[in-house]
C-alpha cells in the first residue's frame, strides 16, 4: 500500500524517540523483560490463548508491549514488544520501523523457542540493518547447562561470532541493563567503527 | 440441500465445519453486500463463484477463493444453501486450507476496520483537507494516489471515487485511508447524511467495532491527531485473532459420499441443522482490558515513531507485510540522521545510571 510521504520541519515536529524492540518466539519472555525495565506499566495487550499453545502459556501477545524507560539526563528509550505467535506477525514490521536495534530472545529451555527464532532473527534483518543482541532466557530451569544452551542456540540461529548470544533473565534488571547496553555499544561502534566496546 | 441463515452462526463456522468434515460441495451465500459459491473438494476450497464479477478479478483460482470469501465475510446477515456432492468445475480449481483462508480473510478484516477508522464506509464522503498538514514542507503522492485524490470532491462516496478510479472498493478505500491519515482528504459524512448506519460488520469478525462514528469528525483533524489512533487504541487493528481451528467432525469424516448415501438423511447436514452448540460456538472475544497508563499518552508516544509519517500504528505496515515485497537493502542504523554518536552515547550513560 502507499501513501503520501508528508516531510515536516523538523523542529515543527521535534526528535523522534529512539526504540528498541524485543521480539522472540512465543513464551520467550518479552513481555517480562519490557515490565523488568520500564517505569510505566506495560501498555500490554495480551489475550486469552485459545489454540493448542495454551498449554506452555495462558496468554499471549496479539499485538504489542510498550514500555519506556526514562533516563536520569533527560532522555527517554522506548521498548516495543512483538507478538509471539507467527499468526500476529504482521505486526512485527510495523513495530520494527525506525528501531535503532532489537533483542532477540530465545527460550533455552524449549527446543522450538531457537528454530522459530532463527526465522524471526532472518526477518527482522531485512526490516533493518541495526546491531542486535540474542539474550537467551530460561537458563534457571532445572537440569539446564547454560553454557551447553547458549552453543545450541548460536548453532541453531547461524550467527557468527560478531553476534553476542548472552544469558539473560528478562525478570532481572541487570540482565535487562546489560542487553540495552550491548545493543547500544553496537550502535555506537557502526558510528564510529573502531570504537565502543561495553 | 440444506438452507440456513447466517444469524445464529457465522459464515467462519460453517466454512470449518465443511473442513473439519472434509466434505465435497457447493456452499451458496447470499448476504447483503455480496453473493457467489465456495466450492468444497474433501474439506478445501477448490474454487469460487462469485455472483458479480470484481472489476479486478484475481490472476489465480485461490486468489478468486479468498476474494469472493472475503466479500462474503465483511458483510452482515445472509443465508447459506449447501448442496453435497461434486459440481463439474467452473474452471480451475485449487485446494484452499480453510484456516488459510480465513486467516487471510480475517487479515482482510483487520485492515478494513483500520480503514474504517478515517473512511467509515464506503459511502463515505471525503473531502479535501482546506489546509496542508501542519508543518508540511513537502507533500509526495504517488501517481495513484494522485488519481484518487483528484477524484475527491465533497461529493463523491469513497465508492465512487473508487469506482471512478477504476479500483475496487477496497483498494480505493486503501488509498484514500493514506491520503486521510496523512492529512490530505477527510470524511465528513456519508453519502445519505448518516441516516442509515456503515453496513453492519460481519458476525466473522466480532471485535471490528471500531467505532467509525468517532473518525467522521465534521474537522479535518491535524496529521498529529491523525495519528492518533483515538478511536481504536493500537491492538484495535489486529484485535480480531485468527479464528482458531474447529475440532474435525470425527463422526463424519469418515463416510464415504454415494449417490444412495446422498438420500438419506446426511447426519454433516444433520449436524449443520441441529441448534448450533458447540461446533458453532466461536472463541468469545477476549473482555477488553483496561489499560494501565494513559493511552492517548501513549498512543502520541507511538506516533511519534513513525517520523514522518502518520499513519496510526499497524496499518500501512501490515498491508506491506501482505503483499510482495520489493527488494530493498535494509534500513541501516547509521544512515539515520536522528541517531548520532553524542545521542547514543549519552543514552549508555543514561542507562548505565539506572
Amino acid at each position: 500500500m502507499t501513501r503520501p510521504l508528508v516531510r515536516r520541519n523538523r523542529l515543527a515536529r521535534g526528535a523522534r524517540p529512539l526504540k528498541i524492540v524485543v521480539t522472540g518466539p512465543f513464551a520467550a519472555g518479552k513481555t517480562s523483560l519490557i515490565q523488568t525495565i520500564s517505569e510505566v506499566a506495560v501498555v500490554g495487550t495480551e489475550r486469552v490463548i485459545s489454540d493448542e499453545t495454551r498449554s506452555r502459556k495462558e496468554t499471549t501477545t496479539v499485538a504489542m508491549d510498550f514500555g519506556r524507560v526514562s533516563l536520569s539526563n533527560g532522555l527517554s528509550l522506548l521498548l516495543f514488544g512483538t507478538p509471539g505467535q507467527r499468526r500476529f506477525e504482521v505486526m512485527w514490521e510495523v513495530l520494527s520501523d525506525g528501531m535503532i536495534g532489537f533483542v532477540l530472545l530465545v527460550n533455552g529451555a524449549d527446543e522450538r523457542s531457537a528454530a522459530e527464532a532463527a526465522r524471526q532473527l532472518a526477518q527482522f534483518r531485512e526490516y533493518a540493518d541495526v546491531p542486535f543482541v540474542v539474550g537467551v532466557t530460561h537458563l534457571d530451569e532445572p537440569g539446564m547447562d547454560a553454557e551447553r544452551t547458549l552453543a545450541s542456540v548460536r548453532d541453531r540461529l547461524d550467527v557468527g561470532p560478531e553476534t553476542e548470544v548472552v544469558p539473560c533473565d528478562p525478570r532481572s534488571r541487570e540482565d535487562v541493563k546489560d542487553v540495552m547496553l550491548r545493543i547500544l555499544f553496537g550502535v555506537l561502534r557502526r558510528l564510529e567503527p573502531v570504537a565502543a566496546t561495553p | 440441500m440444506l438452507t440456513g441463515t447466517l444469524d445464529d452462526f457465522t459464515l467462519a463456522d460453517v466454512l470449518r465445519l465443511v473442513a473439519g468434515a472434509r466434505r465435497t460441495g457447493d456452499l451458496a451465500v447470499t448476504r447483503d453486500g455480496g453473493a457467489g459459491t465456495l466450492r468444497f473438494r474433501d474439506g478445501a476450497v477448490s474454487g469460487a463463484v462469485p455472483r458479480y464479477e470484481r472489476r479486478h478479478p484475481a490472476a489465480s483460482p485461490a486468489g478468486a477463493v479468498e476474494d469472493l470469501a472475503f466479500d462474503l465475510m465483511r458483510w452482515g446477515r445472509g443465508e447459506f444453501t449447501w448442496t453435497p456432492g461434486a459440481s463439474p468445475p467452473a474452471g480451475p480449481e485449487t485446494a484452499v486450507d480453510v484456516d488459510d483462508l480465513l486467516r487471510e480473510v480475517t487479515r482482510r478484516l483487520d485492515e478494513l476496520a483500520q480503514i474504517r477508522t478515517l473512511v467509515p464506509s464506503e459511502d463515505a464522503v471525503l473531502a479535501m483537507a482546506p489546509q496542508p498538514p501542519e508543518g508540511a514542507v513537502q507533500i509526495n503522492i504517488t501517481p495513484a494516489e494522485w488519481r484518487v485524490l483528484v477524484l475527491v470532491d465533497g461529493h463523491r462516496t469513497a465508492a465512487g471515487v473508487a469506482a471512478a478510479a477504476g479500483l475496487d472498493d477496497l483498494e480505493g478505500m486503501r488509498l484514500l485511508y493514506g491520503l486521510a491519515a496523512a492529512g490530505l482528504v477527510a470524511a465528513t459524512r456519508s453519502a445519505d447524511d448518516a441516516a442509515e448506519p456503515p453496513p453492519p460488520v460481519s458476525d466473522d469478525a466480532p471485535e471490528e467495532d471500531d467505532a467509525p462514528e468517532a473518525a467522521i469528525e465534521p474537522e479535518a483533524p491535524a496529521p498529529e491527531e491523525a495519528a492518533h489512533p483515538e478511536a481504536p487504541a493500537p491492538e484495535a487493528a489486529i484485535e480480531p485473532e485468527a479464528p482458531a481451528p474447529e475440532p474435525a467432525i470425527e463422526a463424519d469424516a469418515s463416510e464415504s459420499e454415494t449417490p444412495a448415501e446422498a438420500e438419506e438423511p446426511d447426519p454433516f447436514l444433520a449436524e449443520l441443522a441441529a441448534e448450533p452448540a458447540s461446533p458453532f460456538d466461536t472463541v468469545p472475544p477476549a473482555p477488553h482490558e483496561a489499560p494501565a497508563v494513559d493511552r492517548s499518552t501513549a498512543a502520541r508516544e507511538l506516533a511519534g515513531l513513525f517520523d514522518d509519517v502518520d499513519a496510526p500504528p499497524g496499518f500501512e505496515r501490515m498491508a506491506v507485510a501482505a503483499s510482495p515485497r520489493p527488494p530493498a537493502a535494509p534500513r541501516r542504523v547509521e544512515d539515520d540522521d536522528q541517531v548520532t554518536r553524542g545521542l547514543i552515547s549519552r543514552l549508555i550513560d543514561g542507562v548505565k545510571g539506572l
